[in-house]
């Protein structure tokens, strides 16, 4: 069964209150929307900040690996796959 | 006519003669180019500053406020210094916050030109509009803040400053003005006024301008502050720009070593997340701001390797924070902040102080000149560094030079990995990684710059490969400077950007509030192209060629050691820079 690995930064790690999670989940085809509606259950300020129902709210995007970012949840992990959470601003 | 939102005038300052007259400004001008930036960069095409030397009495440096200053609008108490730079002998344009902005329009213009050179070292006051030098002998190499809090104890409270420090006086290249403990950072502008024998300016005034819907503009400003505060904003207001550090580094796009590298060992400790546990932090704004995303960390005494602290906190900034770290090398919180304290007090910016200091480290390091005690990682030698710098002392006299110049010193192809394009030092965005931003890098007008070209947005987002870019990307890239030109000449903070859902529309009511013009979004975003011409216009009055718009060789045709897959080829960038002239309407070797 896939273990999928969240990192977690800025807003959504102070949010959030760690830095990194496993997740387990019990079937295979894990989609970023189950991901995210996963955290939203098991983190009440992240949801009430950072994400909406099974998507991340405006100013937030995420980010597969380091490698794809993505704004929509349809997008299949892997087991092993890290997905990143963070804002989607990175002026400095 | 009124002008509402202007004074549809310039205030000359002659320092040679100690005397200043006001000049009008046409209507169209004004329309044309906003303020701020924009119309900095026209008064200066009109005044003949690009052919001058812009160290010589002759360079003309502009204070240049907007329509929206002295308005309800958050973050709309800004300004922009316009000059030729002494880094790059291009267009350079500083912007800041402060209420110096709104106390110099105040003054009964949209605009101060300052020219010629003072006899002694001098207090350029505007009282009104009225111009006179005191002696600043008193203030000869002092610190900006100590500066700015003598300043007030002999004007009074209602004048406001911008001054320069040591690094300013010393006609360091990449010297800085300060004001309310803010700084026109980039591109040398304190040295130019150090040139001119200006310690400081000071500025108090009585003349308004009108608004031309001033109910309409009252309510606007009010749903614009409360959209201030909402999610677009919350990493500035609660981590501040700081927070960029360990995003960047996760994804190898923290430049580090002198971009030898694209992430940090030690960024966990630097990171802002990490700072916030061990040391006490407090918030401040920019005057009219209500994001707030100023956070000054307390500093410790020991911290400071022998060297003055004027202050007991400082304000840290992603940009200070990845050049005196992580490009240095250094991992140690308490030496990043008591460096950017002392790059702050000095008056030196910090991106081209790190970006040098870094250049010298990797020179030092592969035996290419002689300075055995510049290592990458050694606390003690950036703080003496950016002593030296400041005083043009020894060693620090070449590094006050900046990256490009040193190298051109070196020699030995040095050139090829010192961290800058047109002269100006690489921000802290690893253009292989970033490679829209490489591309905005390349043809920026001011160099390598994160302010006026923000195409990294488009690499943090799913519209292009960040790290094989092709020319799909180049409309991102001139969204961007377009969206800069008006930002940075209405003039506007850009951490308001994700609060605006159709920016273009949204300016254009902003500005027809302001001065009652029938303003569209596209006059608007012809108005961004005609901006973004002028500084290039300004460029090649002063002698640009086709061939500063690239990287320097580090960064094209090999991977980034920490991540094979960012490659930037040559051949690419210059498809990129082609697809970018072609579609800005320009030969590649004319504007």
């Amino acid at each position: 069964m896939p273990t999928i690995h969240v990192e977690f930064f800025g807003i959504p790690r102070s949010r959030a209150g760690l830095s990194k999670i496993e997740l387990e989940f019990d079937e295979p085809g894990v989609s970023v929307a189950d991901v995210i509606r996963r955290l939203g259950k098991q983190f009440p300020k992240l949801a009430d900040d950072c994400i909406t129902g099974s998507a991340l709210r405006d100013g937030y995007i995420a980010n597969i690996n380091g490698q794809i970012f993505l704004r929509d949840g349809k997008q299949r992990l892997y087991d092993g796959d890290r997905l990143l959470l963070l804002s989607a601003d990175a002026g400095g | 006519m009124t002008t509402y939102g202007y004074h549809g005038r310039y205030l000359r300052v002659d320092l040679t003669g100690a005397r200043g007259e006001y000049v009008e400004i046409p209507s169209d001008e004004l329309r044309g180019h906003l303020g701020g930036s924009g119309l900095g960069t026209r008064l200066l095409l009109d005044s003949g500053a690009a052919q001058a030397d812009p160290l010589s009495p002759a360079a003309t440096i502009a204070f240049v406020f907007s329509p929206l200053v002295g308005s309800p609008l958050t973050t709309s108490a800004k300004f922009a210094v316009v000059s030729k730079s002494p880094l790059t002998e291009r267009i350079n344009d500083s912007l800041a916050s402060s209420h110096f902005a709104i106390a110099g329009k105040k003054c009964g213009c949209d605009a101060i030109l300052i020219s010629g050179q003072a006899d002694e070292l001098s207090i350029l006051v505007i009282d009104d509009g009225q111009v006179c030098l005191e002696p600043a002998g008193d203030l000869h190499q002092t610190a900006c803040s100590l500066a700015e809090k003598q300043l007030k104890a002999r004007f009074g409270n209602d004048f406001h400053f911008a001054v320069i420090g040591s690094a300013g006086e010393n006609l360091v290249r990449y010297a800085t003005i300060s004001h309310d403990g803010r700084h026109a950072g980039r591109g040398g502008s304190g040295a130019v006024l150090g040139s001119k024998n200006i310690k400081a300016i000071a500025v108090r005034g009585s003349q308004r301008t009108a608004w031309a819907d001033p109910d309409g503009l009252v309510k606007y400003a009010k749903g614009l502050s409360e959209k201030s505060f909402g999610p677009a904003t919350a990493k500035y207001r609660e981590l501040g720009t700081a927070s960029n550090l360990l995003v960047f580094n996760r994804l190898s796009a923290l430049p580090t070593k002198n971009f030898q590298q694209g992430s940090f060992v030690g960024a966990e400790t630097l990171s802002p997340e990490s700072m916030l546990q061990a040391r006490e932090k407090t918030r401040a704004s920019c005057a009219a701001c209500t994001i707030g995303c100023e956070h000054l960390y307390a500093l410790k005494p020991s911290a400071a390797g022998g060297f003055a602290q004027e202050k007991s906190s400082v304000r840290l900034e992603y940009e200070n924070l990845f050049a005196l770290g992580p490009l240095c090398g250094i991992a140690d919180a308490d030496v990043v902040l008591s460096a950017s304290q002392r790059c702050d007090e000095l008056g030196l910016d910090t991106i081209s102080t790190g970006g040098t200091i870094a250049f010298a480290m990797e020179c030092a390091e592969r035996g290419f000149m002689d300075e055995p005690w510049l290592q990458f990682g050694d606390g003690d030698a950036l703080l003496r560094a950016i002593e030296l710098i400041a005083a043009r002392d020894g060693f620090g006299d070449a590094l006050a030079e900046g990256s490009r110049r040193l190298a051109d010193r070196v020699g030995q192809d040095t050139i090829d990995f010192a961290p800058q394009v047109k002269g100006l030092e690489i921000p802290g965005y690893e253009p292989r990684a970033l490679q829209t931003m490489a591309l905005g890098f390349a043809v920026g007008t001011r160099g390598a710059d994160h302010n006026r070209s923000g195409a990294y947005e488009a690499d943090f987002t799913d519209k292009v490969d960040r790290r094989n870019v092709t020319t799909d990307a180049v409309k991102f890239a001139i969204e961007s400077e377009d969206k800069a030109a008006i930002m940075d000449s209405l003039i506007l903070c850009k951490f308001l950007r994700g609060v605006f859902e159709d920016f273009y529309a949204e300016a254009a009511t902003m500005l027809r509030l302001v001065t009652g013009w029938a303003v569209s979004p596209d006059e608007l975003r012809d108005t961004a192209r005609r901006i973004v011409s002028a500084k290039r216009q300004f460029n090649i009055r002063a002698g640009w060629t086709p061939d500063e718009d690239t990287l320097p060789q580090r960064f094209l045709g090999t991977a980034l050691p920490d991540d094979p897959r960012a490659v930037l080829s040559a051949t690419r960038l210059d498809e990129l820079v082609a697809e970018y002239n072609r579609q800005r309407g320009w030969a590649g070797d004319d504007g």
